[in-house]
């Protein structure tokens, strides 16, 4: 039904073109042929990947005299991932737009236990003033077929295999007024789960929102600004509900052209109408900023939290220091987050905790050619209650170069080892991970460019995917692009033999510009 | 506990307020020059001579939002002319040189932002002159805006939805990995994610996880028992990507980490666990028991609702052990 409200508004809109001042879109004509092998769980991106003939309109747009805009994409129309969206915006007065898309997510090694989603939706937002916004929209997302338990399930071993037929039904709308940097925003959002299987899961969702900013009047280097929410769940088994309110306020102030401060104090609370157990959860932050513009900032900060609920309070500090240098062809960042959370009152698991993480990057501009970029992060934790802690370093080189006659390369290549430790096992993992795209300088009317990555982890977890793409885009005459694109993607984790999967997809195309 | 919960927040209130009085009287002892200038009717008659010359100029702007006149006359309801962004009009009338008449893109970074603002003055703005990175970047408007003969949305330089990924090259192969959101798919947007034109929440007090929550409304809770790390306080970090790589992530279901070894990051395993549910070289992992993980409304340990209590698992009832279960009579 959803999907022909869309087609019938599609044809609705057909005599614009007759009014259209002029437009623009592209064609496009095809075949896509697949070839795969293994656990088709395994490799998300291979998840939507169907054989067949592709009808594809994309980037369509009709300007009318009167400044209204139509927009069209319609992506493999003829095919189960089928994706479309139409847009009618006027600037500063209105726009809706529609949206439908077709996917599936599978969960087994045959392929035969999986899902099929559909998307079916739409927004809206009107100015009835150039300071006032109204907007809205809806989202249907149906699930149907059949799941088995995720996380590396085996398909040599039998498992349950559970029938899903569900709906999602998100609906907003709101208002904004805005004006000289003043702004109220109020919304509401709405979510509906329904298990058409199992009408007692069914749940129901609702936040209210509301936020607001201020300048202050003659203060105009200092702006206020606070918010609302409400959250509320509820199940169709029980009349419970469970709600949370959160509250925050903050504040930027301009001390100086060169100095400022911010401030925030978040203020929430999550409880039940079942046992009134409540857990309230209250942060402070405040930041002072020294900055010259464009050559440099440095930020000193400092957070205080408190997470209270029935048996327990735990507190936690946080120092944050963050700063820039930049430099006509170098520029260095970097910020230190230092938090300690101590256990208050009662206990928890995890007792105490010390976390801390450290960032830098160093960056070259290289004139008329790009960046390259190196940069290197910790993140370590630390439970002396139960002598556990974690380690974790990522090294990443990345840059993005434009090479001799317009050869554009962009690479990256990023290490990582992360470390576990308790008083009982040890567990140790590293990442590699290499990126890179080359688009080479048009030949002949012949354009090529590919892309690559490499994925491999080692040491307690041993995993390699890699997934490469090459694109060949031939030019024919004025109008007419024949596109030759293959993706291969494939997967392996070396520690459990099913595991395991390869996807080849060719995808042979004639693309025409069109523009009226 | 919660009784006093009213006492800590004055606690902290009360410092707020005294640093943003401090702040008021510092600021009200500098002189801070009044940026605002209108650009009404008057502006717009001005503008009327430079057409004469420049009507092609004019006519690029033509279905944009800085169109000032339909042509027919100055009817044009934004009440800017030319005038209104390009200074030394009153030299370039009596000498028409290129020299004597300003582009908005010859101008610095600090120059355009503050040209602009003239006018644009909304969350898009403020956020860019304070916690935007973009700006602390070099960047400045015409760094992805250009408003003559350009009618697309916001005026972006690009048409494609995914303009972002023209200096974020990084980013757009992270959307290549195992798992990641549908980008490249079209069926998201880079501004699915980041509104760079309706922060509401400028400072990020509600931290990042309030984006995630639009579209994955059933991991927002509230919850009875809520994963400390779903909790959207962090001023830095936290939320939901303490666990996952939202743009894309070599791992399953765009996890940080493979498997538990997510969980041990955090987590200790303890002693009565170490059967072969749980030895690390095992399938199981700690979500396939623990399967509430984003929040629990029965379980303190966001166990899996089917297996029972705690000092009473009905495993049977879970899925795993049930020999009857559909697909493995």
């Amino acid at each position: 039904m959803k999907r022909k409200l869309l087609l019938y508004i599609a044809i609705l809109l057909l005599p614009v073109f007759a009014i259209a001042d002029g437009g623009s879109g592209t064609v496009r004509i095809g075949y896509i042929f697949t070839d795969d092998e293994g656990n088709a769980s395994a490799m998300y991106r291979a998840y939507n990947e169907y054989e067949g003939g592709a009808l594809s309109f994309e980037n369509f747009r009709l300007d009318l005299n009167n400044g209204v805009r139509l927009t069209a994409t319609a992506r493999n129309l003829t095919l189960n991932n089928r994706n479309v969206s139409i847009g009618l915006n006027q600037t500063k007065r209105f726009g809706v737009t529609l949206n439908n898309s077709a996917y599936r997510r599978i969960y087994s090694f045959e392929g035969n236990n999986a899902t099929r989603r559909r998307s079916t939706g739409g927004t809206f937002y009107v100015i009835p003033h150039a300071w006032v916004r109204l907007y809205g929209g809806g989202q249907w997302v149906t699930r149907k077929g059949s799941t088995v338990p995720l996380f590396d399930v085996a398909p040599f071993e039998q498992h349950p295999v559970k029938a899903v037929d569900g709906k999602n039904n998100f609906y907003h709308g709101g208002f904004r007024v805005a004006h000289r940097g003043a702004s109220l925003n109020a919304e509401v959002r709405t979510h509906a789960y329904i298990n058409d299987l199992k009408p007692a899961l069914d749940q129901d969702r609702v936040t209210y929102r509301l936020d607001a900013q201020l300048p202050i009047p003659s203060y105009e280097q200092v702006i206020v600004t606070g918010g609302f929410r409400r959250y509320t769940s509820k199940f169709a088994d029980t009349t419970l509900e469970f709600s949370a309110n959160t509250g925050w306020f903050g504040a930027t102030a301009a001390l100086s052209p060169k100095l400022s401060v911010r401030g925030t104090v978040v203020l929430d609370r999550a409880k039940s109408d079942f046992d009134l157990i409540s857990t309230d959860n209250v942060t402070y932050a405040g930041y002072l900023t020294y900055a010259e513009p464009r050559r440099s900032s440095f930020t000193v900060g400092y957070q205080v939290g408190s997470n209270d609920d029935f048996d327990n309070e735990i507190r936690s500090n946080t120092f944050y220091f963050s700063g820039w240098y930049a430099a006509s062809q170098i520029e260095l960042r970097g910020d230190v987050g230092l938090r300690a959370e101590e256990v208050r009152e009662g206990s928890r698991f995890i007792g105490d905790e010390d976390r801390n993480r450290y960032r830098g990057k160093l960056t070259w501009k290289i004139p008329d050619r790009g960046k390259l970029q190196l940069s290197l992060e910790n993140r370590t934790r630390e439970n002396l209650e139960i002598q556990s802690s974690t380690d974790f370093t990522r090294v990443g080189l990345d840059g993005n170069l434009e090479l001799w006659d317009d050869w554009n390369v962009t690479g990256s290549y990023s290490h990582a080892k992360g470390t576990y430790e308790n008083s009982e096992q040890s567990f140790e993992f590293t990442d590699n991970v290499v990126s890179g795209d080359l688009t080479l300088p048009e030949y002949k009317r012949l354009t090529l460019s590919g892309g690559l990555v490499y994925y491999r982890s080692g040491k307690d977890i041993e995993v390699e995917s890699v997934s490469m793409r090459m694109l060949a885009d031939y030019q024919i005459g004025d109008l007419y692009h024949l596109e030759l694109k293959y993706d291969g993607h494939n997967y392996d984790d070396l520690k459990l033999r099913d595991m395991y999967y390869t996807a080849n997809t060719v995808e042979l195309t004639i693309a025409r510009e069109v523009s009226f | 506990m919660n009784s006093d919960i009213r006492r800590k927040w004055l606690g902290g209130i009360v410092p707020l307020v005294a640093l943003g009085l401090t702040a008021l009287v510092t600021i009200a002892a500098v002189p801070h020059p009044d940026t605002r200038d209108l650009w009404g009717p008057a502006g717009l008659e001005k503008s009327r001579v430079c057409i004469e010359c420049h009507e092609e100029e004019a006519q690029s702007l033509k279905n944009s939002a800085h169109t000032f006149s339909n042509f027919d006359g100055f009817t044009g309801d934004r009440g800017i002319g030319c005038i209104g962004c390009h200074e030394g009009w009153e030299t370039h009338l009596d000498d028409p040189s290129a020299d004597n008449i300003a582009s908005a893109t010859e101008y610095s970074m600090a120059d355009q932002a503050s040209l602009c603002s003239r006018c644009h003055v909304n969350q898009h703005q403020i956020a860019m002159n304070s916690t935007d990175p973009h700006a602390s970047a070099g960047l400045s408007c015409t760094s992805c805006h250009t408003v003559h003969a350009n009618t697309t949305v916001k005026l972006l330089k690009d048409n494609n939805q995914n303009f972002c990924g023209t200096c974020h090259k990084g980013v757009m192969a992270q959307f290549r990995r195992r798992s990641s959101h549908p980008v490249e798919a079209g069926m998201q947007t880079c501004t699915s994610c980041h509104s760079m034109a309706a922060n509401t929440d400028p400072l990020l007090a509600q931290g990042h996880g309030e984006v995630c929550q639009s579209c994955h409304a059933d991991k927002t809770g509230p919850f009875m028992y809520e994963h400390p790390s779903t909790l959207a306080h962090g001023t830095e970090g936290g939320s939901c990507m303490e666990c996952h790589e939202p743009h894309g992530s070599p791992n399953d279901r765009l996890l940080t980490s493979p498997g538990k070894t997510l969980c041990l990051q955090c987590h200790s395993v303890p002693t009565k666990h170490r059967t072969e549910h749980s030895g690390l070289g095992m399938k199981m992992q700690c979500v396939d028991c623990h399967s509430e993980i984003h929040g629990s409304q029965t379980s303190q340990n966001m166990l899996d609702p089917q297996l029972g209590t705690k000092l009473f698992p009905d495993c049977f009832q879970s899925g795993c052990h049930n020999l009857n279960a559909p697909g493995q009579e």
